[in-house]
């Protein structure tokens, strides 16, 4: 039986004010080479200083991956040349990376092991075409921040891989070091995969560029054990290469074949000192976790009372995760709460594609109009009606009731008085429901329902219309 | 001009009004004018800069005036691998042909704020590589003292500017001995100081680990006046210490003095050799001196070449015609790369290119650089100890007297010229190069002091003392 064995390699940028190693903004998206210095276009003279918070972020998912961090860690210098490249090396950590080891647990049987996670710096962008046979490059992304962490081979299927990286997003998205999205570039993966029908020696190792997506990286890993097996079975050899992911057509091509390792001519960076990490740095970066996907999911569960699934989709980001506890802290009712982020919340923000704080209802919002259902102010219909003005106008839920006058009726006389006239303008129906035609009682509620505009009470409606139909 | 060629005798002038700094900057100009079209110091004089800056001089200026702006006036040769913000900054190099410095270094800054001015770009060994300033892109600089021979390097454009009177002090750098070569053949006082004190922010590197920026001027006193002007921390460089001037260790009581016996197997010329002698008794005089021998000397030069050549090639590396100075286009960025490089880079830099990367290839897997540095350890602790026993070392600054244009074909001939300088540039302490005596041609033998790691105070109270009664 041949096994497929799966190593990632994946860069994360860094959500810091300022490149690595100089002070220009870590912001791209800025028109191109606008955030440039001497020091991130290479000019002569400029020298490096390093970014004390990416160091400290680097500690933080050091620590929430259970990583083992070192305290004299080196930087060193991985030359070679590309235009995108200014200074003709880059400055990363080669012999002694910050994080040593560390693991993510993917559920109570599988563990993925970490090698290392180290720092480095980004390259600038290169832009090619326009029809005119040119290539520009943007110096904007050159020197933003990036930590590289690389697992052990320990995967065996591109379902673990895609697992693997949905939690690793998930944990540094609530770290708040990055924003983990592949689309924009600020996670990137490149794949190892191999396979081999020994348990104890691994099959000659293939590298997978280029993927932009996890779907991509699940797919890319798919046809790569294919193909590879195709190779045993033919009996050709599997080439030590570099594939590029082909998405349109869905497969993997040689980009290029490793004869020998390609020499960067690693040595350690003459104009930068060890990084030093020192027990505060420790202590601070530790301060600055909050709780983590897994704990959050564990509370949810036990002192919420919320079933697994509920708990992951709380879970699924931090911003879900906060707004539920912002929410279910003036308003204890978990479920409930719940239940409103699952309907009507998310589906606005799938429609829109965005985050749950940006779709205009805060947790005050909705927990004051969770609190006029409770009180028997408005009924569950009127709230959800609600919605959508209270996303237009911001305004707090109480407010629109009393401008609108929605808060239902309680008044039993005029309840009652209600339920007689719809039941005098339904005399058929009556006599239907009187010869066991109970169903209607739905219709009648209905009718009494629109006759107060929707705002009657309906257990009141209900109790009285229940009275007066047995007369 | 002979009469302006010290600091104080320039603050004189102009506190006596004698002299305004524009007054005195047009009859340098002149001067330069009718001279440096046979010496060829300057690669670029900074006429109009200097025009302005001397006309927002305030006057009358007082000794008041002169205590809070030391350097008032005083106009500065800077060796061309230092950047000053709108001249060109070309490192002697093709491959920089017309480059704008976009930033002033941090020296330049310092100086600047103190009041200096920059008068002229000093000529230099294309990137410092050199001892003869002869592998200069652009001409060879002329020995003011004697026009057939060479002022030395690679700084040597820094100490002929001052030899000829064109300004009273210059910057150079010091790799392996740049400063003090040139100041000992231009018949100059030259420092190399502490490495770590002076900042290397704005100079273009050549071997990180060990280049400084160093001073020149025709008395101690200016050059360590210079120095201390230019000292200390700069949070912009990472090598840079924690040391200001002022907190530099007292003068200690001085018990003894070392010298080298390693002298005795040299082939030193015997002027030099005379000329040490005398300096020798003269010290014997106040103080015992102790010999020492440097088992490590032989060692020092080889582990210089292999550090200052492996920096250098990736040091270099950013010079690829993609952001800056001179481009060749080509069919693909590689083609590129190679015919800028090719046609920007002299011979001797090629060199040194070619040794430090095979050297930090993966033949010798880094192991050759890291060795090195093993080595420069080594040498520093065998320096460290003889310091444990004497106060100062004297010994030559190089084994010979300053040789004519071409004399020096040989390329390890010419790495000779360095054999004595070296070790306390690999060691990072500084060393202070004075003139002694006067032969028949007019040239002086340099004598160099050299101390431990922040002992300038010493070394300036020693030198001002063979300078006094010596020199």
């Amino acid at each position: 039986m041949t096994k497929p064995t799966i190593g990632l390699e994946i860069h994360i940028q860094l959500l810091t004010q300022t490149k690595m190693f100089c002070r220009c903004k870590a912001s791209f998206g800025d028109p191109p080479n606008t955030n440039i210095c001497p020091v991130c276009m290479g000019y002569p003279g400029a020298l490096p200083i390093p970014n004390k918070r990416a160091v400290e972020m680097a500690i933080m998912l050091g620590i929430a991956l259970h990583g083992n961090i070192e305290l004299i860690s080196d930087f060193s210098r991985k030359n070679y040349f590309y235009p995108d490249l200014p200074k003709g090396y880059q400055i990363t950590q080669d012999t002694i990376p910050i994080i040593r080891d560390g693991f993510i647990k993917m559920n109570e049987q599988q563990t993925v092991h970490l090698e290392r996670i180290h720092i480095e710096e980004d390259s600038a962008k290169m832009i090619h075409g326009n029809g005119n046979n040119q290539t520009h490059i943007n110096f904007n992304r050159a020197g933003v921040p990036l930590l590289e962490i690389v697992t052990r081979p320990c995967m065996h299927s591109h379902e673990e891989a895609g697992v693997f990286l949905e939690k690793l997003k998930q944990i540094i998205s609530y770290l708040g070091i990055s924003t983990g999205r592949m689309e924009e570039g600020a996670l990137r993966c490149d794949v190892n995969v191999s396979i081999s029908d020994s348990d104890t020696v691994l099959g000659q190792k293939v590298e997978v560029k280029n993927l932009n997506s996890f779907r991509s990286v699940m797919r890319a890993i798919q046809y790569e054990v294919k193909r590879q097996k195709e190779c045993l079975e033919n009996n050709c050899p599997i080439l030590s290469e570099t594939r590029t992911w082909i998405e349109e057509e869905s497969k993997t091509i040689t980009m290029r074949v490793k004869d020998s390792k390609s020499d960067y001519r690693y040595f350690p960076e003459p104009d930068l000192r060890s990084l030093v990490v020192t027990e505060d740095m420790v202590e601070h970066a530790k301060s600055k976790i909050p709780e983590l996907p897994d704990e959050a999911f564990q509370r949810l569960v036990s002192s919420c009372s919320l079933s697994t699934y509920e708990a992951q989709l709380l879970t699924s980001s931090p911003d879900m995760l906060r707004y539920f506890d912002e929410c279910i802290l003036g308003f204890p009712h978990p479920k409930i709460v719940f239940n409103w982020i699952s309907s009507e919340l998310m589906k606005i923000m799938n429609d829109r594609n965005c985050s749950i704080f940006d779709i205009g209802v805060t947790p005050k919002n909705l927990q004051k109009l969770l609190l006029l259902i409770q009180n028997g102010t408005i009924s569950g219909k009127i709230a959800k009606d609600l919605i959508p003005q209270i996303i237009d106008t911001g305004k707090n839920p109480q407010d629109i009731v009393n401008e609108q006058g929605l808060s239902q009726v309680t008044d039993e006389h005029f309840l009652q008085e209600v339920v007689e006239k719809v039941i005098r303008d339904h005399p058929k129906e009556l006599e239907r429901y009187h010869s066991g035609e109970e169903k209607l009682f739905g219709m009648f509620m209905g009718s009494c329902m629109k006759e107060t505009k929707g705002k009657g009470n309906p257990t009141l409606i209900n109790t009285i219309l229940r009275k007066a139909l047995k007369k | 001009m002979m009469q302006f060629n010290t600091i104080q005798s320039i603050h004189q002038a102009y506190v006596s009004q004698d002299q305004t700094p524009s007054s005195l900057l047009q009859e340098l100009l002149q001067h330069i004018h009718q001279k440096d079209e046979l010496i060829h110091s300057f690669l670029y004089v900074c006429e109009k800069e200097s025009m302005l800056q001397t006309e927002n001089i305030a006057s009358p200026i007082t000794h008041e005036l002169l205590s809070r702006y030391p350097l008032l006036g005083v106009p500065v040769g800077v060796k061309d691998n230092i950047n000053v913000k709108g001249t060109e900054t070309t490192a002697a190099s093709k491959i920089l042909q017309n480059h704008l410095s976009v930033y002033d270094a941090t020296v330049i800054k310092k100086m600047k704020k103190l009041g200096a001015y920059v008068i002229g770009k000093t000529n230099m060994d294309e990137f410092a590589m050199g001892s003869s300033t002869e592998f200069s892109a652009y001409f060879q600089t002329k020995n003011p003292i004697h026009h057939s021979y060479t002022p030395g390097g690679s700084s040597g454009g820094s100490a002929a500017a001052v030899k000829a009177g064109f300004c009273p002090v210059s910057l150079g750098t010091d790799t392996g001995g740049s400063v003090r070569q040139p100041a000992s053949f231009c018949g100059l006082v030259g420092i190399r100081p502490t490495y770590g004190f002076v900042s290397r922010y704005g100079m273009t590197s050549f071997c990180s680990t060990l280049d400084q920026v160093g001073t020149m001027g025709t008395c101690v006193e200016d050059a360590f006046h210079l120095l201390k002007c230019i000292s200390g921390y700069d949070s912009q460089d990472s090598t840079s210490e924690k040391m200001e001037w002022e907190d530099l260790p007292d003068v200690p009581t001085i018990s003894n003095f070392g010298v080298i016996s390693n002298m005795e197997e040299m082939n030193i010329d015997p002027f030099v050799k005379k000329m040490y002698d005398k300096v020798y008794h003269f010290l014997s005089q106040s103080y015992k001196p102790s010999s020492f021998y440097l088992n490590k000397l032989d060692c020092a030069m080889a582990t210089y070449h292999v550090i200052a050549d492996s920096e250098a090639s990736s040091n270099l590396s950013r010079f690829d015609g993609v952001r800056f100075g001179l481009q060749r286009k080509g069919i693909s960025s590689e083609e590129s790369y190679i015919r800028t490089r090719t046609e920007g880079f002299g011979t001797e830099v090629k060199r040194r290119i070619l040794l430090g990367t095979y050297i930090l290839s993966n033949e010798f897997a880094g192991n050759y650089y890291k060795q090195a540095l093993y080595a420069k350890e080594l040498v520093t602790q065998e320096l460290e100890s003889i310091f444990a026993q004497c106060s100062f070392i004297i010994m030559p600054t190089a084994l010979k007297m300053p040789f004519k244009f071409g004399e020096r074909k040989d390329p390890l001939d010419m790495y000779y010229s360095d054999y004595l300088t070296i070790p306390s540039s690999i060691a990072g302490v500084p060393s202070v190069s004075i003139p002694v005596g006067i032969n028949d041609d007019g040239f002086s033998s340099g004598i160099q002091i050299i101390g431990p790691r922040f002992s300038e105070k010493l070394l300036w109270r020693i030198a001002r003392y063979i300078e006094e009664e010596v020199s």
